[in-house]
């Protein structure tokens, strides 16, 4: 989960108020905030192209800015500019309007009484319009825009600029799959702006982080362009690709992969365009909520206009013009005793409607009902998809710490699982008998259960599509492997060694639909001498303990020494073997003392299996 | 009676009797058999008895050199007399060489004696030659030789001094000669030397006898009643002895068997489920989008035999489906998005055990329940110090309709102090499959770090409307690999899977 860093003073400057550490610590910690730690961060800025970076004390600095791609001796580079106090968190996917110093303010304000309710962002009329064209739809055909007005924009809040649409791009998009954001500066712009798709060669513009400053086609990028190898996977389907162009075909941006070196935004820019252009309408509109709303709040003084957009007839919907942002608020109603039930605290309706007001939703009672509640929720919020959402929110304003806990009142009796009895009553005797229990791990290789065993794969094995290691790409069909490489792995801790584990082992037969899992025991003896009657004894004790009369049937097994190996039956089925390990076997495992092990099936013990009843 | 003694300590009183109630160390030694350290141990304790008294004094070891070994191998008489004898006979003053030839030697060995001819006044020199010395009496054995004629008597030719002998004038004169001319070595010993006391003498004249001690009391001893005559040599009872191990459970096991027992002892029951689950079960059941990122290839392990299984009853699938695309009829607005069959039926290892209690919520969704399940989940992650592929949790529901998530809170606090931590605390977290949701840590006593050990929360609407479920349900999945990390402070969960037996042996049961 990335780790975001907030600078304080933002914090507090937003606030109106000096919050201490502690203070500050309490109130993100209520809104389930994965606190990293309050730290100070370097702050310098590149000396050529003015963007600025934050460096713990002990990173180095680098040799390459990561905005524009200028490379220098690093001294030469970076210019210092002090440090800076920051709160450092995770970042939540599913609040990432809390995650940058404008949305978390907003919050906290809420908290803490300063503001509450619902915040009200005022949206200016429509005067840039973009035209949508219908051979998107296969490629990226969501789009929503908006336009900015009045930012102060110094290179703080260019980077605070950048790292909101690095969250929303990780926390909501998908890292830029879902939807990706785009901002310019208006003032380059000439409406209106069309959404298209051009062929990989058609055309060719200079993309943001270029050194040589020349144009290239959507193709070069892609292959080429540090961003666009990074991103290309997302149109790697595509014939052509998406750009945004203005009225003089100058290229604002190849969504979702970079914007034009000609319409970036700098510290002259007061105006902004966005587009949040997606293949989920849903996340598209979130992105372009949060990100306003946000924007709004990092850049006090400044304005949100809408965005005339002329969708046509595509993805079976009509042709239509709309103005976007909607800021659509969805309302819901929530009864407060049930609400109050399920969280287990008694608050009235009046409380209850404060503590969601404190949550920066609107509340209020509805008229006609003693306990209901009409909530509205912001159009930043992401996560309210039923009333249980607000329950919760009403939930953390109460504040975790002020629930009692309690037990439910009433009675149910405890019951045990045949198998772990069973398991449980194995291992005692196991213990008793002076053995340790090792645990490993069910997943496997065919290297482990096959090769060493020096069997072939009998081919019921249930296999992973996905390993993420060659070590682990099946499940265990039998215990006794990874005993002899945890025996292997015990090399010179003293002698004897006895081991043994517990545990089940699962095997896919041919025919059914569901693989069978069984309850296994397997144990080993390893010291100077040791053979096979030491280890038939305890054999003879388990089935003795645990109710299992075993017969014993002299067999070939490639893995044990021959005519010292012997399978167990219980009731005529074979059930497992015992046996001497065959040299072959401990020079794989570079053993050089002799070991003696079995592996019994504890299953015609345990009833029929229902694993999967449903 | 006569007075009944340990074999070492009989030894030593018998010894003193024998050799007259005064004896030395060495001899003691020599005369009972046992060891210095026996010897003294014995004489120690007398001593704090009053039976004997210990006299120490600082004697001269005196024994042969190189040339001392030969003079007594050559039985010749020391050089100088022979000298002597030659001057005596001549009458004449002779010089070395002279003398050389008269007594079979060469210039440089009558040179070395020459001063002991003046010294022992046997010659007067004569310019450069020697002349006998009226008078002088050759038949006089000096003190050097008589030194020399008591090593050759001693036995193996050690002569000891003492104290007030060896201060003598001429025989420090005498040894001194010797020892430069490399006939003799001394060097000082202490010597101790046992005297019976006046007790001790009580002792001897009252009579005493040897008691018969034993190491091992033997079945033979028993059966003839021996037993009752020997006496059992006592045992230094603080020395370390080899260290023994009972054979254990393994430190994980006991994390998960205390784990059991506490939900048990709480009036749970117990459940398990497969690991072989499909998606069905494992995210669409607890209303997981199937976009979610949980269940991409990258962290989910999917699998290629068996490839997919049959979803269950139709009926609940169609239920399922709707709840995910607009809510159905939970009163969500659903995932918005178009849910697919295909993607339900793919086969994964079960990412967490939560699938294993949605599923018994299906099963017989009727209340009052509270059911738990501990096993192994799997996550597609690489081995190192932080990941494995796979660990154990332990999640629970409990179906009840006054269940809340202040019973909730109840329930894992009480879990926790079953499990000895008795500071548990709780804040907001998210899930996809409940509401509200929370993070559970815990702390060691004392210590400073809250550790994250699972979520819980009370199970959405649009997990158990579609079970039939009409009551709270409350949930949580706690990971057992962590707490077990915390209980025994482990830095590198791979240490829980290698099982290395020495930090089996060692890992005491208390802990």
């Amino acid at each position: 989960m990335p780790v975001i860093a907030i600078p304080i003073e933002e914090l507090n400057r937003r606030l109106g108020r000096d919050l201490t550490s502690d203070e500050m610590e309490a109130h993100l910690d209520q809104l389930g905030c994965d606190l990293d730690g309050f730290a100070k961060l370097r702050r310098y800025r590149c000396r050529p192209s003015g963007a600025l970076i934050e460096l713990n004390p002990h990173e180095e600095l680098p040799g390459r800015c990561p905005e524009t791609l200028i490379e220098g001796k690093p001294d030469e580079l970076w210019e210092y500019l002090g440090d800076v106090d920051v709160v450092k968190m995770d970042l939540l996917p599913v609040r990432p309007d809390i995650f940058d110093a404008g949305g978390l303010t907003r919050a906290i304000k809420g908290l803490l009484e300063v503001e509450m309710g619902l915040p009200e962002y005022e949206m200016g009329a429509p005067s840039l319009e973009v035209n949508v064209d219908a051979s998107v739809a296969n490629v990226r055909p969501q789009i929503g825009c908006a336009v900015m007005r009045g930012l102060k924009i110094d290179d703080v809040g260019l980077r605070m600029l950048m790292k909101l649409q690095e969250n929303l791009h990780w926390a909501l998009a998908r890292d830029r799959k879902l939807a990706s954001i785009g901002v310019y500066d208006l003032a380059s712009i000439k409406g209106p702006v069309t959404y298209t798709t051009v062929g990989r060669e058609e055309i060719t513009f200079v993309p943001l982080q270029t050194i040589d400053g020349k144009a290239v086609t959507p193709e070069a990028i892609l292959s080429e362009h540090p961003k666009g190898v990074a991103y290309a996977h997302l149109l790697k389907d595509f014939q052509r690709v998406p750009l945004l162009l203005d009225k003089v075909e100058q290229v604002l941006s190849m969504p979702p992969i970079i914007n034009s070196h000609e319409t970036r935004v700098t510290t002259e820019t007061t105006d902004v365009f966005i587009d949040v252009t997606g293949i989920s309408d849903r996340v598209v509109t979130k992105c372009l909520h949060t990100l306003v709303t946000s924007m709004l709040e990092l850049f006090p003084g400044s304005r949100a206009e809408r965005v005339q957009m002329h969708f046509p007839g595509m993805l079976n919907l009509p042709e239509s013009t709309v103005a976007l942002p909607s800021m659509a608020t969805e309302s819901f109603v929530i009864d407060v005793e049930h609400a109050c039930r399920r969280i287990g605290i008694d608050i009235d309706r009046e409380r209850a409607i404060r503590l969601l007001m404190q949550m920066r939703h609107h509340a209020e009672a509805v008229e006609d009902n003693a306990s209901q509640v009409r909530v509205t929720v912001a159009p930043y919020r992401n996560d309210i998809m039923h009333e249980v959402d607000l329950i919760e929110d009403l939930a953390i304003a109460y504040g975790y710490q002020n629930i009692v806990p309690v037990l439910v009142p009433n009675m149910t009796v405890a019951q045990e699982r045949p198998e772990r009895v069973l398991a449980n009553r194995t291992r005692n005797t196991m213990t008793g008998l002076g053995f340790f229990e090792v645990m490993s791990l069910l997943l496997s290789n065919p290297e482990e259960q096959y090769e060493l065993m020096n069997v072939e794969d009998p081919g019921d094995a249930v296999l992973i599509e996905n390993p993420a290691s060659v070590e682990q790409s099946l499940m265990r069909t039998m215990v006794l492997p990874q005993l002899l490489r945890l025996f292997a792995l015990n090399r010179g801790q003293g002698l004897p060694q006895r081991m043994f584990e517990v545990d089940d082992v699962v095997v896919f037969e041919d025919g059914t639909e569901h693989p069978s899992e069984r309850l296994h025991l397997a144990g080993g003896i390893l010291d100077t001498q040791v053979g096979f009657s030491d280890i038939k004894a305890i054999t003879e004790a388990i089935a003795h303990e645990i109710g299992m009369p075993l017969t014993y049937q002299a067999i070939h097994h490639p893995a044990f020494l021959e005519g010292r190996v012997a399978q167990l039956l219980y009731q005529d089925e074979p059930v497992g073997i015992v046996g001497e390990v065959h040299p072959s076997v401990l020079e794989k495992l570079r053993l050089v003392q002799p070991l003696a092990v079995f592996e019994v099936s504890l299953q015609p013990l345990l009833p029929e299996s229902d694993l999967y009843a449903l | 009676m006569a007075r009944q003694l340990a074999t070492n300590a009989y030894k030593v009183l018998k010894q003193l009797e024998e050799r007259g109630g005064r004896v030395g160390l060495d001899e003691l030694v020599a005369g009972t058999g046992l060891d210095q350290s026996q010897v003294m141990a014995v004489a120690t304790a007398f001593a704090q008895d009053g039976w004997i008294d210990i006299a120490e004094e600082i004697r001269l070891e005196i024994s042969l050199d190189e040339e001392g070994t030969a003079f007594l191998q050559s039985g010749a008489s020391l050089l100088e007399r022979r000298a002597a004898e030659a001057l005596r006979t001549s009458g004449q003053p002779m010089t070395t060489v002279e003398l050389a030839e008269a007594t079979g030697t060469d210039a440089q060995a009558i040179g070395k004696v020459m001063r002991y001819l003046t010294a022992k006044g046997y010659a007067t020199r004569a310019g450069k030659a020697l002349q006998w010395a009226d008078g002088a009496d050759l038949e006089a054995t000096q003190p050097d030789e008589s030194l020399l004629a008591r090593i050759a008597e001693a036995p193996s030719h050690l002569l000891l001094l003492g104290a007030e002998e060896s201060a003598h004038a001429e025989i420090q004169e005498a040894l001194k000669g010797l020892r430069s001319r490399n006939y003799l070595r001394s060097k000082e010993r202490k010597f101790r030397e046992l005297q019976l006391a006046d007790e001790g003498k009580k002792v001897v004249q009252e009579g005493f006898e040897e008691l018969v001690e034993v190491n091992q009391l033997t079945e033979a001893m028993l059966l003839s009643g021996e037993w009752r005559n020997v006496s059992f040599r006592s045992y230094d009872v603080t020395l370390d002895t080899t260290p023994t191990r009972p054979g254990k459970l393994h430190p994980l096991r006991r994390v998960l068997e205390e784990t059991r027992r506490a939900f048990l002892n709480l009036g749970f029951q117990e459940i398990r489920g497969p690991y072989v689950e499909s998606a069905f079960w494992d995210f669409d059941a607890l209303f997981q989008p199937q976009d979610h990122p949980a269940r991409e290839m990258q962290d989910t392990f999917y699998c290629e035999r068996p490839g997919q299984f049959e979803l269950p009853d139709p009926k609940m699938v169609e239920t399922i489906r709707r709840t995910h695309e607009d809510g159905g009829d939970t009163g969500s607005t659903g995932w918005r998005y178009k849910w697919s069959e295909q993607k339900a039926r793919q086969v994964v290892l079960r990412t967490h055990t939560t699938a294993v209690t949605v599923a018994a919520c299906h099963k017989d969704p009727s209340p009052p329940q509270k059911v738990f399940c501990v096993g192994r989940v799997f996550r597609r992650e690489t081995i190192d110090w932080k990941h494995l592929p796979e660990f154990h949790q332990v999640d629970g529901v409990i179906i009840d309709k006054d269940a809340s998530f202040a019973s909730l809170l109840g329930t894992l606090t009480a879990f926790y102090k079953q499990m000895g931590f008795d500071e548990v605390k709780f804040r907001p977290d998210f899930f996809p499959y409940t509401e509200p949701s929370v993070g559970v840590f815990v702390r060691l006593p004392g210590a400073k770090d809250w550790f994250e050990l699972g979520g819980a929360g009370v199970f959405r609407p649009e997990v158990v409307q579609p079970a039939g479920v009409d009551v709270p349900v409350l949930a949580w999945g706690l990971g057992l690999e962590r707490l077990a990390m915390v209980r025994y402070q482990i830095e590198d969960i791979r240490q829980l899977y290698l099982s290395q037996l020495d930090w089996l042996k060692e890992s005491a049961l208390h802990r």
